[in-house]
């Protein structure tokens, strides 16, 4: 329920605030419906949507509290670890392989992504996981850089160099 | 014409273009069947090598590796969730389920069967029927796709069924995501801040890779137990007694497919999504659609295969792109000293109709094909998720990297990844999101064109008669939709 609270709420302001940016855009002028005609009557609608979504989570919230209220409910622990929150790990690792990716090249950056994942997953074997990655990874990018000529990133300075043997 | 289909087949029988032709089946299909790997880019990658030969043998590979990639894209939509090719993002909403139940076998059969005999369809179209549908296709224009878009969009009250509110957040969340970019009709950049990546807008890719490929990874994060998924042993039967008790579905859906194949600028996958929302229209069971079963196979698998031929009625006859695919084909044909129109099948009938045997042809070497393919991508479901999870995040980021060569793209692809995963757990039917995605631009284009057209008269919506009775049965559906959900709660509500 307190996702649904979450997203009701985000959806509310999200739609209000582009709802504003789009009437605010200085458009050029059209003769009929212009450019910010469609996205206003579209915003318009989720926020009156998200509202009504709103009030109905709240709505039903109050119900389950009072049908719950007779229950001791002990508050959950928050653990980054725990398995309903691997997930945000999952993400961070994709966010940092991103942002590593230009430099340090497609090869390198997937190579440890991969390691990552079947850790995270649950590997029985760390090294056999870490010398499949990187042969994997090598077929990987000679398939996709060398055979179907798809420009994948180099990295930068000497890890560029290197890679260029490969792809 | 007879004799020119014959020509055809002469010219396709001959060693150096059979081989080209085989060689060009087996790796449309198999980058088809990799995440992110479109028919558009299959067509751009092989357009240099093509360069260097003879129209004949040139255009037998730039179609074939086209054709072949969209029958393909419907391996990793069941397999992995992930559409291999944007024609096959329907094919996900119940391909999927299917596969997660341990049918895999079965949903990679009914795929293959549908796309076979949707090609066969779009083939016949093609071989005997391109000038009369090039004509029907000029009889269409903006009201007439205003009010196909409509029609496409008013599926979201099925889809999302089990609660109505949330499937039309997802819907005009979706319709939002296609307002961002450049306005195409004034030049006006929307909801951008100025970055020049998005000016574009929001690539299609970048948000199936997300809301589906990577949402699922992240999900399967979260699950304490490695859970197997016991594939029963089904006899991978390419078979039409398969489709035989959804006669009615593929017919259907090949018309479907074939209609809006051949009207220019919407392409097959359009044509997937709009018959995936006719498929739930019109099912006794529409709350079944999303849950794995064969229809909701059927029917995008089947259009887009008859779309993706019938996009290349409007090239060859008028010289208008079908689709994206067709829009590059296009720079092939003028490459090779041609020019697609009229007067391409007076002046070069055996080039015409040996690209038209081709594909025709293509059907009967996918079914030859499919069969161990399908054998060894079912077992393919015997690895281990955490080594599958790591090729799947992977191929993901190249299939989205590779579109624009951007980094963009990729962050693109983790946001939505993140909105997926969130989106299924409060049940935000991810189909409406694409719906909105995907028809959302053409409703608007359409729709301002239309009002342009007429003055700023709303009257244009009913003077053209294909436009009343789309617009009418988009309503009326609505309307029965409607009501029978609503119908359903309030039953399912005094049982208790």
């Amino acid at each position: 329920m307190s996702l649904d609270l979450i997203f009701a709420s985000i959806s509310s302001v999200f739609s209000l605030i582009f709802f504003i940016i789009s009437m605010t855009n200085p458009a050029r002028k059209s003769t009929y419906v212009g450019p910010n005609g469609w996205p206003n009557f579209i915003l318009g609608t989720m926020f009156i949507l998200s509202i009504w979504y709103l009030i109905r989570t709240l709505v039903r919230k109050k119900i389950e509290k009072k049908e719950k209220e007779s229950v001791d409910e002990h508050p959950k622990k928050f653990s980054l670890l725990s398995y309903e929150n691997r997930h945000w790990i999952l993400l961070c690792v994709l966010v940092v392989y991103t942002i590593v990716l230009p430099y340090l090249g497609f090869f390198l950056s997937s190579v440890g992504l991969f390691i990552y994942v079947a850790y995270s997953l649950g590997t029985n074997s760390i090294r056999k996981t870490i010398l499949f990655s990187v042969i994997s990874m090598a077929l990987v990018v000679m398939l996709f850089g060398k055979v179907l000529s798809i420009s994948l990133p180099r990295g930068i300075g000497i890890i560029e160099t290197i890679t260029s043997f490969l792809y | 014409m007879l004799n020119n289909i014959l020509n055809g087949f002469a010219n396709l029988a001959q060693p150096t273009n059979l081989l080209i032709f085989l060689a060009a089946s087996l790796v449309g299909f198999l980058g088809g069947a990799l995440p992110g790997i479109s028919g558009t880019m299959m067509i751009i990658l092989f357009l240099p090598l093509s360069y260097a030969l003879d129209p004949i043998p040139a255009f037998i590979i730039l179609t074939t590796v086209y054709s072949a990639s969209v029958f393909s894209g419907l391996i990793c939509a069941i397999l992995f969730r992930t559409p291999g090719t944007p024609e096959a993002v329907a094919t996900v909403f119940d391909g999927y389920p299917m596969s997660q139940k341990g049918r895999t076998g079965e949903a990679l059969s009914i795929g293959i069967t549908s796309s076979v005999v949707g090609g066969l369809i779009g083939s016949f179209f093609l071989l005997t029927l391109t000038p009369l549908l090039s004509k029907f296709a000029l009889s269409f224009s903006s009201p007439e796709y205003f009010s196909l878009a409509v029609m496409g969009l008013t599926v979201v009250v099925s889809l999302g069924s089990k609660d109505l509110l949330k499937g039309f957040l997802g819907v005009l969340f979706g319709l939002f995501l296609g307002t961002v970019g450049m306005d195409g009709l004034t030049g006006t950049d929307r909801f951008t801040f100025g970055n020049p990546n998005l000016l574009g807008g929001i690539g299609l890719i970048p948000v199936i890779i997300g809301l589906f490929a990577v949402s699922e990874v992240l999900r399967k994060s979260q699950q304490k137990e490695k859970t197997e998924i016991l594939t029963k042993k089904v006899e991978t039967k390419i078979s039409i007694k398969l489709l035989s008790h959804h006669w009615m579905v593929v017919a259907k859906s090949a018309l479907i497919g074939t209609v809006i194949g051949i009207l220019p600028g919407i392409g097959a996958t359009t044509a997937a999504m709009v018959s995936y929302s006719e498929a739930v229209r019109s099912s006794k069971h529409p709350e079944l659609f999303g849950t794995g079963i064969p229809e909701g196979i059927i029917a995008p698998e089947t259009a887009n295969n008859a779309a993706a031929l019938g996009t290349m009625i409007p090239l060859i006859s008028l010289g208008i792109p079908g689709g994206a695919s067709t829009a590059v084909l296009i720079g092939a044909f003028v490459m090779h000293g041609l020019q697609p129109g009229p007067m391409l099948i007076k002046e070069n009938p055996s080039l015409v109709y040996t690209i038209f045997v081709t594909m025709l042809m293509l059907n009967f070497v996918i079914l030859l094909l499919s069969k161990p393919f399908i054998k060894l991508f079912t077992k393919i479901m015997t690895v281990p998720y955490h080594i599958l999870a790591g090729f799947i995040i992977v191929f993901s980021i190249i299939g989205t990297y590779a579109v624009n060569n951007s980094i963009m793209d990729i962050w693109l692809m983790l946001l939505f990844g993140l909105l997926g995963f969130y989106f299924d757990k409060i049940h935000i039917p991810l189909a409406t999101v694409i719906l909105g995605l995907v028809l959302g631009p053409l409703t608007e284009k359409e729709f301002r064109r239309s009002l342009e057209m007429s003055g700023g008269s709303l009257s244009i919506f009913f003077e053209h008669p294909i436009c009343v009775v789309l617009l009418l049965i988009a309503l009326l559906s609505l309307a029965l939709s409607i009501y029978s959900t609503l119908k359903k709660k309030a039953n399912s509500k005094t049982d208790r």
